[in-house]
Formats: C-alpha cells, sequence, structure tokens
C-alpha cells in the first residue's frame, strides 16, 4: 500500500472531531479533517452552555480569545404548567467569580475558531467535503470518500465524528438505524434582544449570564425540557422532546416552541426580541444502555455519533470533546505499534470505560426509561403541585387549617401505589 | 431498568397541542387522515426564511423512495415530525416533499421506521443549510 497515507482522516469538524484532529496533530501525527459544511461549524448546532474545565483540558488558555457569550451566574430550574410557572434559582458569587463554571457559547463561531487552533497545531482542516463512504482494505478501514472519482482519501485510520445521525458507523455496521426512543428533536430560536434589555429582565449583573431548564408545558408535557440560555446581544431559546414522544402525541416541535414562547411566564422574557436564525437538531439519548460499538478496524467513533450525551446534566459537547481527546491518545499508542486492527483500537474503549463519560452515562443509564415509562410525571405532577401553591398563597378568610387539609387531600388524590413507585423509581434510576 | 409503574391506567385528556382526535386510529387505507398536523406551517416558513442555505439545485439530498408506499403509511409521521415542514401531505394521500428548507437533523429518515421509505444522505459539500450562530 502507499505510504501517502495520512495517519488519520477525522470525518466532522464538531467539538468531537476537531480535538481528535488537534491532539492527534500535537503527537506528531498527519492528520485531515474533512467538514462538509461551508466552514467548519456551519453544521453544528447545540443548546448552549459550555464547561469550563472540561474545555481547559482540551484547548488551554481557551477564555482568553475563544467566542464566549457569557458566565452562567446563575441556574434556574423551572416547571410550567399551562397558567403557572413554579420552580428553583440556584445564584452564587462563586459561580460569578474566576474561574467560572459555565460559559454561554454559540456553537458555529466557537467551532470555526476552535478547527483554527486545530489547524494550528498542525491538522489540515478541509471544509465543503461531504463524505458519503469508507474505503476498504482487507476488510479494514482504509479511508473516505466525498463520491467523486478523484474524492477518495487513504489513511491507517477514519475518526468517525459525523453526529448525531452518524450515517458513516450505520454504514459499516457499528449501529442499526436509530429508534425514535434514541433520539430526541430540539427546535431552537436565536432571539437577538440588546445586552441591557437582557441584564434587566434576568437580573443579571453587567456582562453575566443564566441558564433555564424548563419542564412540563414547554414540552406539552413530553419527556423533554425547554431552555433560554443568555447570550451576550440574543436568547437561545428552545424546547425538544423524545422522537418517540413527538410522534405519539402528534405535536410538531415548532408548534411547541412557540406555544412555549407564548406562555405567559415566557413571552415577558423575549418580548420585543428579533429573530436571527432558527434550528432543528437531534440529541442522541440512547446512552448507555444503547451505546453504538465504538471501534472496529481502522475506525473509531466519537461524540454524539457515539451518542455520547448526559441529558440529565445537559452535556454532549464536553463529553464530544474528551472521547476525541481519548480516541486520539489510542490512535496515537496504535501509531506507535503500527496496528490499527480493532484489537489495538479497543484501547479506546477501555479509556473511555475509564473515564468520567462511561462513569457518568453508567449512574443515569435508566433515566429515559424511567421517565418515559411515567407520562404523568411531566403534566400531572405540576398542575397538582400549582393547585397546592395557589390554595397556600390566597389570603381569602379561609383558616389557614382548612387550607393545609385540602392541600393534604390533593396529595392524597394521587394514585398512591403509583406515587410510591415514582419516588422509588427516581431514587434508583437517578443514584 | 428499575420496575415500571403496572397499577392504576394512566389516562390523560388530549394536549390542547395534539391533533384532534378522530382522524387516527383504524388502519383504513381509503381514508388516510388529511387534516394539517402542523398547526402553524406559515410560522415555520417566516422562520426558515431568516436561516442562511446555499440549495443544491442539481440535487435532492433526501428522496421520498416510492411514493405509492406512503399511501399504505396510515401515520405519515414525517409530515408532523419534520421541524421545517418539508412534508406536506397531497390530497391524493401521497406525501409532497421539498428538500429546500431543511434543516439536515435526519428526523424523518428516523420516524419513517415502518416503511424506510426516505432515502436520506447529506448535502454535497458546501450545500444545505449554513448555521452563522448554532
Amino acid at each position: 500500500m502507499d505510504d501517502d497515507r495520512f495517519d488519520a482522516i477525522v470525518v466532522g469538524a464538531g467539538p468531537a472531531g476537531i480535538t481528535a484532529a488537534k491532539e492527534l496533530a500535537m503527537a506528531g501525527l498527519s492528520v485531515v479533517v474533512l467538514e462538509r459544511g461551508q466552514f467548519p461549524g456551519a453544521k453544528n448546532v447545540w443548546g448552549g452552555i459550555l464547561y469550563r474545565e472540561p474545555t481547559e483540558v482540551m484547548a488551554p488558555g481557551f477564555e482568553l480569545e475563544a467566542p464566549l457569550e457569557r458566565p452562567i451566574v446563575e441556574q434556574r430550574y423551572l416547571v410550567l404548567t399551562d397558567d403557572a410557572m413554579m420552580g428553583a434559582t440556584y445564584r452564587s458569587e462563586r459561580l460569578a467569580t474566576p474561574p467560572y463554571n459555565a460559559y454561554s457559547v454559540l456553537r458555529s463561531p466557537f467551532d470555526r475558531w476552535y478547527a483554527a487552533k486545530a489547524e494550528e497545531a498542525g491538522a489540515e482542516v478541509y471544509s465543503e467535503f461531504t463524505v458519503v463512504d469508507l474505503l476498504w482494505d482487507y476488510g479494514a478501514v482504509a479511508g473516505v470518500t466525498t463520491g467523486d472519482p478523484d474524492g477518495e482519501l487513504l489513511a491507517r485510520c477514519v475518526v468517525i465524528a459525523d453526529g448525531a445521525n452518524s450515517l458513516l458507523a450505520q454504514k459499516i455496521g457499528l449501529h442499526r438505524e436509530w429508534e425514535p426512543i434514541e433520539q430526541a428533536l430540539v427546535a431552537k430560536e436565536l432571539i437577538a434582544l440588546s445586552a441591557d434589555v437582557i441584564e434587566a429582565r434576568f437580573a443579571l449583573p453587567a456582562g453575566m449570564g443564566t441558564a433555564l431548564e424548563i419542564f412540563g408545558e414547554s414540552t406539552a408535557g413530553l419527556l423533554g425540557y425547554g431552555f433560554i440560555y443568555t447570550n451576550k446581544e440574543s436568547l437561545s431559546i428552545g424546547t425538544g422532546a423524545l422522537l418517540e414522544d413527538l410522534i405519539a402525541s402528534g405535536i410538531n416541535v415548532n408548534d411547541m416552541l412557540d406555544r412555549f414562547k407564548a406562555h405567559p411566564a415566557i413571552a415577558p422574557l423575549i418580548q420585543g426580541g428579533e429573530l436571527l436564525e432558527y434550528s432543528g437538531h437531534l440529541i442522541p439519548e440512547g446512552g448507555y444502555k444503547r451505546l453504538p460499538q465504538v471501534y472496529t478496524d481502522g475506525a473509531v467513533v466519537i461524540g454524539d455519533a457515539a451518542q455520547l450525551v448526559n441529558p440529565v446534566n445537559r452535556e454532549g459537547g464536553n463529553l464530544a470533546m474528551l472521547s476525541g481527546m481519548l480516541a486520539a491518545q489510542a490512535i496515537v499508542e496504535a501509531k506507535a505499534k503500527d496496528d490499527f486492527s480493532a484489537m489495538s483500537l479497543s484501547r479506546y474503549r477501555e479509556l473511555l470505560d475509564e473515564s468520567v463519560v462511561m462513569a457518568d452515562l453508567h449512574k443515569i443509564r435508566h433515566i429515559t426509561d424511567f421517565a418515559h415509562a411515567r407520562p404523568h410525571l411531566l403534566r400531572e405532577y405540576p398542575r397538582v403541585l400549582s393547585d397546592m401553591a395557589e390554595t397556600y398563597l390566597r389570603v381569602d378568610g379561609v383558616p389557614k387549617k382548612k387550607k393545609q387539609d385540602s392541600m393534604l387531600r390533593m396529595v392524597k388524590a394521587l394514585p398512591k401505589r403509583r406515587l410510591l413507585d415514582d419516588v422509588l423509581g427516581a431514587v434508583r434510576s437517578l443514584t | 431498568m428499575a420496575g415500571a409503574f403496572t397499577g392504576t391506567a394512566v389516562t390523560m385528556s388530549p394536549h390542547p397541542l395534539a391533533p384532534s382526535p378522530g382522524s387516527s386510529g383504524e388502519r383504513d387505507l381509503a381514508a388516510v387522515p388529511r387534516r394539517a398536523r402542523i398547526l402553524d406551517p406559515a410560522a415555520i416558513e417566516r422562520k426558515l426564511a431568516l436561516n442562511t442555505y446555499n440549495v443544491d439545485a442539481a440535487r435532492a439530498h433526501i428522496r421520498i423512495i416510492d411514493h405509492e408506499v406512503c399511501l399504505h403509511c396510515v401515520r405519515q409521521q414525517c409530515i408532523n415530525c419534520c421541524p421545517a415542514n418539508c412534508y406536506v401531505p397531497a390530497d391524493d394521500g401521497r406525501v409532497i416533499f421539498s428538500y429546500e428548507g431543511c434543516v439536515e437533523c435526519g428526523t424523518c429518515r428516523i420516524v419513517c421506521n415502518e416503511f424506510r421509505n426516505v432515502e436520506w444522505t447529506y448535502p454535497r459539500g458546501g450545500f444545505g443549510i449554513q448555521y452563522r450562530y448554532g
């Protein structure tokens, strides 16, 4: 075989692929990234929260130069009924003091910057190339093709980082077609508002940001959540649910988003804002139990393509980056042995298993099944809590003892076995 | 998993956003539901108009493989699931697809899980949606 092969071809310039390319280039390997968008980031969408610590590991000093929006100094968990909002807010001076925990970030400009860092490290990044298939040599992945006669590129190893759909990994049999219960669909809007207005509406110190995760009516009660993240001069607002639930309910995700935006507790937050961009994207929700095979002879699968998302803690980007780094480490070891067989690349899965990625995915492995089997969680309980709050808060001449009794009756009216099962199930699936 | 609840059946009234009942359920090929599944398709079109696309006039990256097959699909969930209103019901029971506003999410391919009648590829390099913010 000719030896102007690259050591590695990375398919897809997302957080996973760029990290892998950067790490490989820094280790002295020859690496090329193929991105199908007009620039790295052009096809990339996410909710919008970047965690600092894991990012600092991948891109030391990124805070000084990366396009970041606002440090996140506050977290709100909210629940909506059709006419009410309730929730918990946590804000602290510690979160508002460097080193920050997280930033709001726009995926497209960030990835464009991040890909430039990979180029600085020595990776070649080419946009406007869609990889349509992998090339084979004696049963091992040996390169990629764009479908054009002159679009073939050979490498010792291919890093499959083509995102949530991962057509390439499916094509070579590492996973079957995704089922609707394994993917969530999110619709998101970027809404322009001035910094002053954002800071006034969310009671934020200048330049600081907040993150709102919103359950219940934000998804029409389906399994998923809505979110609002504050950027410098815009809000990221979106909502999504498991495809399985969207199918069963017949609800379109954009209708869901528009209803969420029109909710009496949400509308004032976005009022007067101008829409800049509308996006739709899948989030892998298969988790630990449905993880595809992540390596084969001559190839590894990283990031969303490997379903590495933690929906409970809103983590996907950092797991993608970490998986890219671990894959790069395995490939560097494979290069030293000049052995890119599945056996050799299984080192990547080993590193993944030892890492926080799999530890966290294992911990929450039951959560989707738990919540999906209980459609009442996000519809019935918020209603009961809201009714209890109305009773408690309203001063109307009714003696407090009587109010307390009627609130207790609301709880007692719930099916007891089910309530118990919900509580035990929640404890089991989250601990 | 932790034991799923098997006690009292969960019954809930349909959500206001859910399509009106009566048009789904029984598998009656002559009466494939003809209602608009997306409540506000015009809202989607207005939103898509703000996105940046480089439409590939020479190639549709997604294709309904056999339009006749859609006649046998009672649920036609591509129509209500697509976030970009790319699938529209035709009067004759078939489904009309247009790829220009596609956001390349992959939903239609995954929800067509009964007939696998969607051929789904990515646009050629440089074509399709280009997110400025993401």
